[in-house]
Order: C-alpha cells, then sequence, then structure tokens
C-alpha cells in the first residue's frame, strides 16, 4: 500500500521527463557581439558612439540620457536597407526656453529633402515619426538628417543658444 | 437518413448508456428511492460511470462508433437481464392537477424552445471552440494524443466525454442534447426533493424558476457544462439529504461518485467531496457514531472520478492540477503569470465598470458578463428569509458553498451551480403567500421568453432566440445556417479549405476548433503559443524591442560559471533576456556543446538567450522576485572579462548583479550592476518574425479586423514575407511565403 501511494505521489508530480539544463542550441546566425561599427541607424544620446553621427548644433551628455540642441542640429546615420523605414526622434522642450520664445516649428529633413515642419506649442516630452521613402535614402552611405528650429531661447548671461533637449533618434522600421 | 435521426441516436444512445449504468448501480446497491425520482437519480448516477468508460476507450485509443456502441449495448443488455430498468418504489404523494397541468403547461414552451436550440447547429462560442473542439480532436485521432497547446485541453473533461459518446453518431447537436437532459433532470430532480421532503408545491416552483432562468436554458441547450455541473451537484445534495433521513449505505457509493464526477465535469465543482463529507461527518458525529470509515468511502470513490484526469495532466504535463497551481508545479505549458492574468481577467470582465453593476447585468442587461438570469433574481437576498423553514437551512447553505467560487469567475454562468437551490428556497418564501408563488411563476415565464427578455436585456445579450424547428431538424441546413449566423463557422470552414493538413495556424482569437480539422494555436492559450505571439508583435511594439543592453566589465577571472541574478521585486514586470554574450578580451566566447544553461524560474526557454537571435528571448514568466538567475555553466575553467546581455525596453524595475563560481567552487560577485546602454531597435525584425514562426512549426497566420496586427500585415506583405490567401468576413488568413 506505502508503494502504491508512493507511486501516486511519484506519478502526479513528475511524470513528465522535461530536463532543467539546455546546451546551446543551433545559432541564429554567427556571433557577432556587440555592434561595434561606428554609425548606426539608430543612436542614444548617451551611446559611447553618439558624438560620431553629430555634424553640428548638438552639445555635451547631460544628465546621463540628453544633450541641447541648437537652431539646426544635423546627425547622419548609415541604413543596412532603405525600405519601410520612418525615421523617428524623441526630445524634450523646456518649459523654461518655451516660455521665452513661444511655440516653436521644427523642419524636419531628410537628405535634403523636407519629410515634415511641426509646430510644438506645449512644453514637455515630444516624439516625432514618419515614414520616409526609400528614394530618399541610400543603403551603406551617410544619411544626413537635419532638425530645423525657427527659433532658440539665447540665454541673456553667456549668449548660449538653447533649441531642444534630444534624446534618441534615427531610423526605425 | 434525414442527419437529424443521426443526432437524436447519438443523444438517446448517451443518455440511456447514463441511465442504464445508473439502474444497474442502484439495483446492486439496493437504494430505495421513489419510482418518480428513480430514472432520474439513474441517469444522473450512470453519468459517471458513462463519461469514465469513454475515457478509457479514449486514453486506450480505442475510441470508435463500434466501441462506443459496444459499451452501450452491453449496459443496455445488462440492465435488460437483470431487470434493473423496472419501475421500483413507492410512489410520491401526487402533486394535484392544478399544480402539474399548470407546470407542464407553462414548461412545455421552454422545453421545445431548450430543444431545439440544442438540436440546432451548435453555435456557441465555448461550445464550438473548446468543449467541443476538444471532442472533434479526440475523435477524429481515437483517443488522446498528448496536447499541450489548450488550457483547455487540461481541464477535467468528464461531460465531454458523454459529449464524445454522442458525437461519435450525431456530431456537435447530439453533445448539445446530451447537455440538455441534464437541463431537462435538473428541475426533475428539484420537484423529486421537495415532494421526498415536504415542500411539492414550492419546489414545483423552485424548479420552474431555475428552468425558465434564460442563461440556465442557453447554456443547457448549447455543448457547455454549468448546468450539468449544478445538476450533479444537486444531486449530490439530494442524495446526502436522503442518507441523513435514511441512512442507506448504498447512497455513501453514488455521493462519492458523484461528488467525484462534479470535479471531473469541471475543476471548481470540486466542492460537492468537502460538502459531502463535512455533511456525513457532521451528521454521524452528531449521532455519535463512528464517521471515518464512511468519510474515506466517500473521499477515496471521489478520487476514483476525478483520479483519470489528475493522472492525464501529471503524465502530459507534470502538473495534476493544470492549468491551475503552477507555482506548485511548475511546467513548460502554462505559465504563473498566465494564471495570475487569467484569474485577473475572470475576477474583472471587461466593460464592467465597477462591481456594483453585477446585480443588474446578471439579472437584466446580460451583456458584459455574458448572460442573465431573469428579474426574477432581483428579489434573491429574499431567499434569506427561506432560513426559518428547515429546508431553507439546508438549502441555503448549500447555495452559499456552490455560490462561492463566484468569485473567481464573475461571468453569469458561474452563478448556474447556486441557482437551483436559491430558487428553491426563493419558493418557499414565495409558498407563504397564497398565490404569490403561481404569480411569481407566471412572471418569470413571461419575463424568460425570448421576445419579452430582448425588450429589457441589451440588445446583444447572450440569450435564446426563437423556436428553431427548422435548423433543427435539418430543414435549413447546417451550412446555411452557421454561415447566416455564426461568423466564426465561415473561418473554420476557411482553414480547412485552405491550409493543408498537418500545417499549424497562429492566431490571436478564439476559432470555433469544432468545425475545422487543422491545427490552431490560440496564442494565449499556451506558453508556447504566447512566446510566438510576442515574437510576432516584437517588430510592431517599440517596447518589445530589444534594445536595452546590460554590460557588465570586470577584471578578468577563471570561471566555471556565471550567472545574472536578478536582485528587484515586482509585481507586475517581468525578466527578459534576449542574449547572453560572455568575453575574453575582446574576443566572444564561442557557445560550446559542453555548456549547459539553466534558469530559475521557467528554465525551459533559456536556451532563446544563447540562440544568437535578438528576437526570441528567455522570459521569467513571473513577476520578479530576488534571486532568479540565468546561469551559464561553462563545463570547464575559462577566462571571463565582460558579460553582455541584451532585453527588451519594457523592462524598467529588473535589477541584474554578475555572480561567476571560481575555479575554488566559490560563487563571487563579479559586479554588483551593468552599466545600461540603449541599443538601436534591429531592422527587418517582421521578416526575421515569420522565419522563427517557421523555425517553430507554423506556417499560417489568421487575424482579424481591429486585431493589433492586421493593418500591418495588409500594408506590409512584402516585408513580413506572407501572402493573404483567403478572407472570411472580416478575419484574414496568410501563408508565410
Amino acid at each position: 500500500m506505502k508503494r502504491l501511494t508512493l507511486a501516486v505521489i511519484v506519478g502526479l508530480t513528475g511524470c513528465v521527463n522535461i530536463p532543467d539544463s539546455y546546451a546551446p542550441p543551433v545559432q541564429r546566425r554567427p556571433a557577432s557581439g556587440p555592434d561595434t561599427s561606428r554609425l548606426k541607424h539608430f543612436i542614444a544620446m548617451n551611446d559611447p558612439a553618439a558624438e560620431d553621427h553629430f555634424l553640428n548644433d548638438i552639445g555635451a551628455l547631460e544628465g546621463g540620457a540628453w544633450r541641447w540642441t541648437r537652431q539646426n542640429p544635423t546627425l547622419r546615420f548609415v541604413l543596412p536597407t532603405t525600405r519601410g523605414l520612418k525615421f523617428v526622434a524623441d526630445f524634450s522642450i523646456s518649459s523654461d526656453t518655451l516660455k521665452e520664445t513661444g511655440p516653436i516649428t521644427i523642419v524636419y529633413f531628410v537628405n535634403g529633402h523636407t519629410l515634415d515642419s511641426v509646430r510644438y506649442e506645449k512644453a514637455g516630452e515630444q516624439h516625432f515619426e514618419k515614414a520616409v521613402a526609400a528614394e530618399w535614402l541610400n543603403e551603406g552611405q551617410d544619411v544626413v538628417v537635419k532638425l530645423a528650429l525657427d527659433k532658440v531661447y539665447v540665454a541673456p548671461a553667456d549668449g548660449a543658444k538653447l533649441g531642444v533637449t534630444i534624446v534618441r533618434a534615427g531610423f526605425a522600421e | 437518413m434525414p442527419f437529424a435521426v443521426y443526432i437524436l441516436f447519438g443523444a438517446t444512445l448517451t443518455a440511456l448508456g447514463c441511465w442504464a449504468l445508473g439502474s444497474l448501480l442502484l439495483q446492486k446497491l439496493g437504494v430505495a428511492l421513489y419510482r418518480q425520482e428513480r430514472p432520474w437519480v439513474a441517469f444522473l448516477c450512470g453519468a459517471p460511470v458513462l463519461s469514465t468508460l469513454v475515457f478509457f476507450l479514449t486514453a486506450g485509443q480505442v475510441l470508435y462508433k463500434g466501441t462506443i456502441l459496444a459499451v452501450v449495448l452491453a449496459a443496455l443488455a445488462a440492465c435488460w437481464r437483470t431487470e434493473a430498468w423496472r419501475a421500483r418504489g413507492e410512489s410520491f404523494k401526487p402533486l394535484g392537477r392544478g399544480v402539474t397541468i399548470g407546470a407542464w403547461l407553462l414548461a412545455t414552451p421552454f422545453v421545445v424552445l431548450t430543444f431545439t436550440h440544442a438540436m440546432a447547429p451548435e453555435m456557441s462560442p465555448d461550445g464550438s471552440a473548446y468543449h467541443l473542439g476538444l471532442v472533434a480532436r479526440y475523435y477524429r485521432e481515437h483517443g488522446f494524443h498528448r496536447y499541450t497547446l489548450s488550457i483547455y485541453g487540461f481541464l477535467s473533461q468528464g461531460l465531454e466525454m458523454l459529449f464524445l459518446s454522442a458525437y461519435a453518431f450525431g456530431r456537435h447537436s447530439a453533445a448539445a442534447l446530451v447537455h440538455w437532459c441534464f437541463l431537462v433532470t435538473l428541475p426533475m430532480l428539484m420537484i423529486a426533493h421537495g415532494r421526498r421532503f415536504g415542500y411539492p408545491q414550492a419546489a414545483v416552483g423552485g424548479a420552474l424558476f431555475c428552468f425558465f432562468s434564460p442563461v440556465v436554458g442557453l447554456d443547457g441547450a448549447s455543448a457547455y457544462n454549468d448546468v450539468a455541473v449544478a445538476c450533479v451537484l444537486f444531486g449530490v445534495f439530494h442524495l446526502t439529504e436522503i442518507w441523513v433521513a435514511t441512512r442507506q449505505r448504498g447512497l455513501i457509493v453514488l455521493i462519492g461518485l458523484l461528488a467525484g464526477f462534479a470535479f471531473a465535469a469541471k475543476y471548481t465543482a470540486f466542492l460537492a467531496v468537502p460538502y459531502a463529507v463535512l455533511r456525513i461527518v457532521w451528521t454521524l458525529r452528531r449521532d455519535r457514531r463512528p464517521w471515518l470509515k464512511t468519510a474515506a468511502v466517500v473521499c477515496a470513490l471521489a478520487l476514483i472520478m476525478a483520479g483519470p484526469w489528475l493522472v492525464k495532466n501529471a503524465l502530459w504535463t507534470g502538473n495534476p492540477v493544470a492549468p491551475f497551481f503552477n507555482r506548485w508545479f511548475p511546467n513548460p505549458y502554462v505559465t504563473v503569470d498566465f494564471e495570475r492574468e487569467y484569474g485577473e481577467h475572470m475576477r474583472n470582465y471587461h466593460g464592467l465598470k465597477s462591481h456594483w453593476e453585477i446585480p443588474l447585468e446578471i439579472t437584466l442587461r446580460g451583456l458584459v458578463l455574458c448572460g442573465l438570469l431573469g428579474p426574477l433574481f432581483l428579489l434573491s437576498p429574499l431567499a434569506l428569509l427561506a432560513l426559518r423553514d428547515p429546508v431553507g437551512g439546508r438549502l441555503l447553505p448549500a447555495a452559499l458553498v456552490f455560490g462561492s467560487v463566484y468569485a473567481a469567475n464573475i461571468g453569469t454562468r458561474f452563478l448556474i451551480p447556486a441557482a437551483p437551490f436559491v430558487s428553491l428556497a426563493l419558493a418557499l418564501v414565495f409558498v407563504r403567500v397564497k398565490w404569490l408563488l403561481a404569480v411569481a411563476v407566471l412572471a418569470h415565464a413571461v419575463t424568460s421568453w425570448p421576445d419579452v427578455i430582448k425588450t429589457y436585456s441589451h440588445q446583444y445579450a447572450w440569450r435564446l432566440d426563437r423556436i428553431w424547428w427548422k435548423p433543427a431538424l435539418r430543414i435549413e441546413k447546417e451550412e446555411g445556417f452557421l454561415t447566416r449566423l455564426w461568423p466564426s463557422y465561415t473561418v473554420a470552414r476557411l482553414l480547412d479549405a485552405t491550409v493543408p493538413p498537418g500545417d499549424r495556424v497562429l492566431t490571436f482569437n478564439q476559432v470555433s476548433e469544432a468545425y475545422t480539422s487543422r491545427d490552431v494555436m490560440v496564442a494565449y492559450q499556451s506558453a508556447e503559443g504566447t512566446r510566438l505571439g510576442a515574437i510576432l508583435w516584437t517588430p510592431l511594439i517599440a517596447e518589445y524591442k530589444p534594445v536595452r543592453a546590460l554590460d557588465f566589465q570586470f577584471p578578468a577571472k577563471a570561471l566555471r560559471s556565471v550567472r545574472l541574478v536578478q536582485t528587484a521585486a515586482h509585481e507586475l514586470d517581468q525578466w527578459h533576456l534576449s542574449e547572453v554574450r560572455l568575453y575574453a578580451g575582446k574576443r566572444e566566447l564561442p557557445r560550446e556543446t559542453n555548456w549547459r544553461l539553466r534558469a530559475k524560474p521557467f528554465p525551459w526557454t533559456v536556451q532563446a538567450a544563447f540562440d544568437g537571435s535578438e528576437l526570441t528571448k528567455w522570459q521569467s514568466n513571473q513577476s520578479l522576485f530576488p534571486g532568479m538567475f540565468v546561469e551559464v555553466d561553462l563545463g570547464t575553467t575559462r577566462t571571463v572579462d565582460r558579460v553582455w546581455a541584451q532585453s527588451p525596453a519594457v523592462e524598467q524595475n529588473s535589477r541584474v548583479r554578475l555572480e561567476g563560481l571560481d575555479a575554488g567552487g566559490t560563487w563571487v560577485v563579479l559586479a554588483p550592476e551593468p552599466v545600461v546602454r540603449e541599443l538601436p531597435p534591429p531592422l527587418g525584425l517582421r521578416r526575421a518574425a515569420i522565419e522563427e514562426l517557421k523555425r517553430s512549426g507554423v506556417r499560417w497566420f489568421l487575424t482579424a479586423k481591429g486585431d493589433f496586427a492586421t493593418d500591418d500585415f495588409a500594408a506590409r506583405k512584402q516585408e513580413w514575407g506572407v501572402t493573404l490567401v483567403g478572407q472570411a468576413n472580416e478575419v484574414y488568413l496568410y501563408r508565410f511565403d
């Protein structure tokens, strides 16, 4: 009877032979490790390689995550593909600067083509994304993106020009 | 021969099988019952026996028409030979001509209404999706074959075994008619209870309260199981009360079998076992008689009925009570997190703004909680007045016990197990005032008739429609009827017409699996489905993308194992790892076959963090707790100076420490926290997702208008690498190229 009871308990709790350790599986693609290419299709402002992407009007890293732009922040990216992409940017508009400048308009250019023009009336976090025509882009070569601000805040003390605080930008699907 | 004949044959054969086996049991046990209650009790007590026999036919892979027929014919022959079929016992006192005629006059339209609904082509959501979906699968495969892609396949299916018996001959409607037999048996048992225990008129009223109730009628006319469960629970109550009054030993066997069958029919009906045991023990102790052996017999018999389902689950999943208690019985098929979310969903139906809406929703509106009991049940609190009556004092505790699980699922039909007891108690109160009971029954009958229901319920309330005699008799063809009224049917037909047998279809919606023989994987119904669903959604949801890198760098050290250890706790957030890489100098250590990967919890998908794909990931599948880990045993001592892991953006509350097992066999902290970086969102994920799904055996995707992925699939077919091959209503079928 004891054996039967034991068998039932074992049966009910552990019948299935499911291993709890595994060998590495077949690799989907060869090991490449972290991406060490300097220019990427998308960049966070705190990435060690971020500055390689800056062409104009982007300042130093602050708060470990964001950078002040000036009037025409310009970045370059390298794309592995050109189809089905959208340009994405996350940035903030400071309430202090907005109070001084009033609503600002940003015109987004991709390789010289006007992608969009957006008027921002409120301070705070902003997310921009818009599909980009494949014909405007080129694979494996620099793609230049410019955000043209119609006005910036000029600090009275040192004359520093402050646009928006950018967190990340680049191309995504 | 007209198909209606097959339907009636399948249902009748099954009902007769139950009755014959029950009659044999009653005779063998020498249980004395009143002549009028005996056939109903026989049907009810034979049901567990036939269900178990069909279970063993299915488990033995010998489920054929012939074997089912042989079992039932053998039962009928034995019944004939032993004369167990003969009506025996004393008769109840007559009910009175007025009561009998009045009751039949009112009940007959409802009998016809529910019968024609049951016999018409089955189109209940759950009935056509999984109750009969599983039945169709078992019959198609002539037995159980290990199937772990639906949580519903793990639930006990005692009633479905009876459906299976009928389905073999008359398909879906025959199965629904078996449930209808319980719908009819329930009020007959309630009346028998009243006639036996001295409240016949109130019992007739209570039985009609229950029988007319719209949700009871619709459920009992569908291939669901709630009414059968209510019938079994009432049977346990009835037989237990007879035992208390007569102490017939044979009843103990029936009580045990029925209580176990309650669990076998629906997990939540397990309460029948403690209810019966406590009632019996309390009675015996009150009489200062030994109780242990009697209680043990009830429990043992209940276990015999419940046991096959527990063993089946244990063999298939390692969890005897799957899909629940996964924290106690961890398994790869149902996750702890799924169980939490499912429970949450069942306790808070979408569309219910507040629990204060429940009384009106379950009695009048009937939309959000799927069905209505009828306005009469707004008076349910009055049933408490029945406590003044000794019978009421027994009915109401039973209602409380069997209704206590309602909080776990607040759908109206989950009140059906308590409805018979509340109905009888309410009738006991009404019968005290002359004519009040008759007026209440009449009013309930009127307000429960479909044409009247639609004047006060929600337009789309789940309710019976009208007497469907043409579709029931198949004068209106099944194909045309279902195409006209049941959109899910056309989707099932599309699958059969388009998808080759053996191919698997992924979808995020329930499909009428009872009408297709194709292998449909509903994403939320299994851990594997959820994993593949997440892969499909990763290209579309920014938070799912693996853009968070955890970079642990430390002085080079000789190590035998490394592990990432979770240090945070969070109620909702989980831990995911898309890739984990180890480095020595600038060089990544190649993943060697002698490495051993472990994870706690959910070790079964740990390989996904080491497969070279950013799209696949290991996931804890339960809320964060300190001590979770993913470990790499290197098989030998290797020098390591960096560990780099990648996880989705969604992971905000996770905090990870890196530990290593040094050459001396001691675990040491290598880095208390990583440098966290944001990675570019990977490109080409759509195509990669489809490739990953193909690797997992899925070649088709079914998506409905309004579903998350539908618009993107339509707009970016080429990027996904899919072709639209069919459409039914607003549901689209894509083939992976």
